[in-house]
């Protein structure tokens, strides 16, 4: 007679999260990658350049910020959290023991330890960029008043990157899950987003400051916490009756 | 007590039933050989089993629950077919360690020695075997699961021969020192008909027969001779195939039971009486009516 027991969806979660902590370590290497290309492109020439002169005295500015770096992190997020529902992705599931719910929380839980990581790396990379002008660059020229960035300034930073990834990895993972309900979406949605931000700009705009624009970082966190579980339910929601693919 | 119960079963991709109101009932610790012609609905069939998909219409239950999107059932099943993938980051061995940890009856033991005795590179990538090879593995992964519902969809897809008897002895030994409920699919009954003990044959996504494997080796006779006396003797009675093999010829395969009594009119008539294999009769009860692949060249 062969046992009944239930099993435990938390635990066969969090075995399929360890899984693929190691199975995608792969997506780990491309944030890396990318953050390096991003420095690169910082240190080359700055993000922007400014220089004028009145013929005896002229100044040329070089303006350096580690905010491409971050940027790419949040494209990288937002690819990893739509390669995660691609049936590429999904048959790697197959032989485990999963259920839709399971597969889903998992999912969550390595999104949400690469916001972590991408939060803390990116963040890290800026440190990286001031120690290389640091050493690099001659010092009488640097004149920032961030330059030498306080601790509870990069830790707010990092909490910051890690908040909008997070926001970013559900949105992106909502759009893999749509376009796996119909491939219509892929342009649905873009075209919903243009058709919004063109035709109701003064909405599109209070979406935007809703996030960008809010000072206290609890509040924000709030925000943004209450958003992305909105959209990863919808997800679950819509994908708990998708059949697997093969 | 039933491991599957499926009951008037229809799965419909659009206007296409893949599966037409299939019934049948699978007991604990059987093996079972799902026999079908390419497209029968064999497939289809174990993945709703496994969970897969979900039936359209009709009632399928697993350990008596529904299996679609269910845990425990999962938990209870493993799928095995040529399209499983596993992480390029992962070994081979580690492909088998990191499984392990799923599945409550894994026996790393047996793993390792199957693993060695097919001499697999430990370091090799899953997706770098060969076909072959990725059968014989992911076949390993089946066995040693041992789970309690064991389901190999054409396990032995390009394995050469003398890996398709290890793996058949195997799963055989494996099986009767653990019983369990093995599903196996196959086009070619003829290899694994030794270690079954039921046959379901689908025949275009219902059922054409479901029983034990004595029982259809005893089902029907070949009969051949001139066919004017094979045509009288078998009049008015239901011809499972009929093919003309030469001249004035013919060769007539017929359910026992209708002649049993008849035998020896048969020797009489000339006529020769002859066993057919459990492979062959698969083919022409799942076949259309006709000569089959000889009608198209006699047109013309």
């Amino acid at each position: 007679m062969m046992s009944l027991k239930e099993v435990d969806l938390l635990s066969i979660s969090s075995k399929q999260y360890v899984y693929k902590l190691k199975a995608y370590s792969t997506l780990f290497y491309g944030l890396l990658l990318a953050q390096i290309i991003a420095l690169f492109f910082s240190l080359l020439n700055g993000i922007s350049y400014m220089s004028s002169g009145n013929g005896e005295l002229s100044v040329s500015v070089n303006t350096y910020s580690a905010s491409l770096v971050i940027i790419f992190s949040f494209f990288w997020i937002l690819f990893a959290a739509i390669q995660l529902t691609t049936k590429q992705y999904k048959q790697l599931e197959n032989p485990l023991v999963t259920n839709s719910i399971s597969r889903n929380l998992s999912n969550i839980g390595f999104l949400m330890t690469a916001c972590v990581f991408g939060g803390i790396t990116s963040s890290l990379v800026g440190v990286l960029l001031r120690i290389i002008m640091y050493f690099t660059f001659d010092r009488s020229q640097i004149i920032s008043d961030e330059f030498i960035l306080a601790f509870s300034d990069l830790l707010l930073g990092i909490s910051v990157a890690i908040l909008y990834m997070v926001l970013i990895s559900g949105i992106g993972y909502l759009t893999g899950v749509l376009t796996k309900v119909s491939m219509a979406f892929v342009i649905i949605i873009p075209a919903v987003i243009i058709g919004i931000s063109k035709a109701y700009t003064d909405i599109f705009q209070s979406l935007i400051k809703f996030f960008t624009l809010e000072s206290s970082l609890p509040l924000f966190g709030l925000k943004v916490i209450i958003t992305s579980i909105l959209l990863f339910g919808v997800s679950i929601l819509i994908s708990n009756r998708e059949e697997v693919s093969q | 007590m039933n491991v599957i119960q499926c009951r008037d079963v229809t799965k419909s991709y659009g206007q296409n039933k893949a599966l037409d109101r299939l019934s049948f009932e699978i007991g604990e610790n059987k093996i079972t050989g799902f026999i079908g012609r390419n497209g029968a609905g064999k497939t289809t069939l174990l993945k709703m089993i496994a969970g897969y998909i979900k039936p359209t219409q009709g009632e399928l239950q697993v350990f008596s629950r529904k299996p679609f999107n269910n845990l425990d059932v999962s938990a209870k099943t493993i799928f095995i077919d040529d399209n499983m993938t596993f992480p390029d980051s992962f070994r081979l061995t580690d492909i088998l360690s990191e499984v392990a940890s799923f599945y409550a009856a894994w026996n790393s033991n047996l793993a390792i020695a199957l693993f060695n005795y097919f001499s697999f590179d430990p370091n090799q990538a899953h997706s770098n075997l060969s076909k072959g090879s990725k059968s014989t593995f992911n076949s390993i992964i089946g066995i040693a699961s041992r789970c309690p519902l064991t389901i190999l969809d054409e396990p032995t897809t390009g394995m050469d021969s003398a890996v398709r008897k290890d793996f058949y002895k195997a799963l055989l030994k494996d099986y009767l020192e653990h019983p369990r409920t093995i599903l196996l699919s196959s086009h070619l009954l003829s290899e694994l008909e030794e270690i079954l003990e039921d046959i379901l044959l689908i025949d275009n996504g219902s059922k054409c027969l479901h029983l034990p494997v004595m029982e259809l080796r005893e089902l029907a006779v070949g009969i051949r001779g001139n066919e004017q006396a094979l045509l009288t003797f078998v009049e008015g009675k239901e011809l499972i195939y009929k093919e003309e093999f030469a001249k004035g010829s013919l060769y007539v395969v017929i359910k026992k039971e209708l002649i049993e009594q008849e035998f020896k009119h048969v020797r009489q008539n000339g006529l020769e009486v002859l066993p057919i294999s459990t492979d062959d009769l698969c083919v022409y009860l799942t076949g259309k009516t006709g000569g089959g692949i000889d009608d198209v060249f006699k047109r013309g």
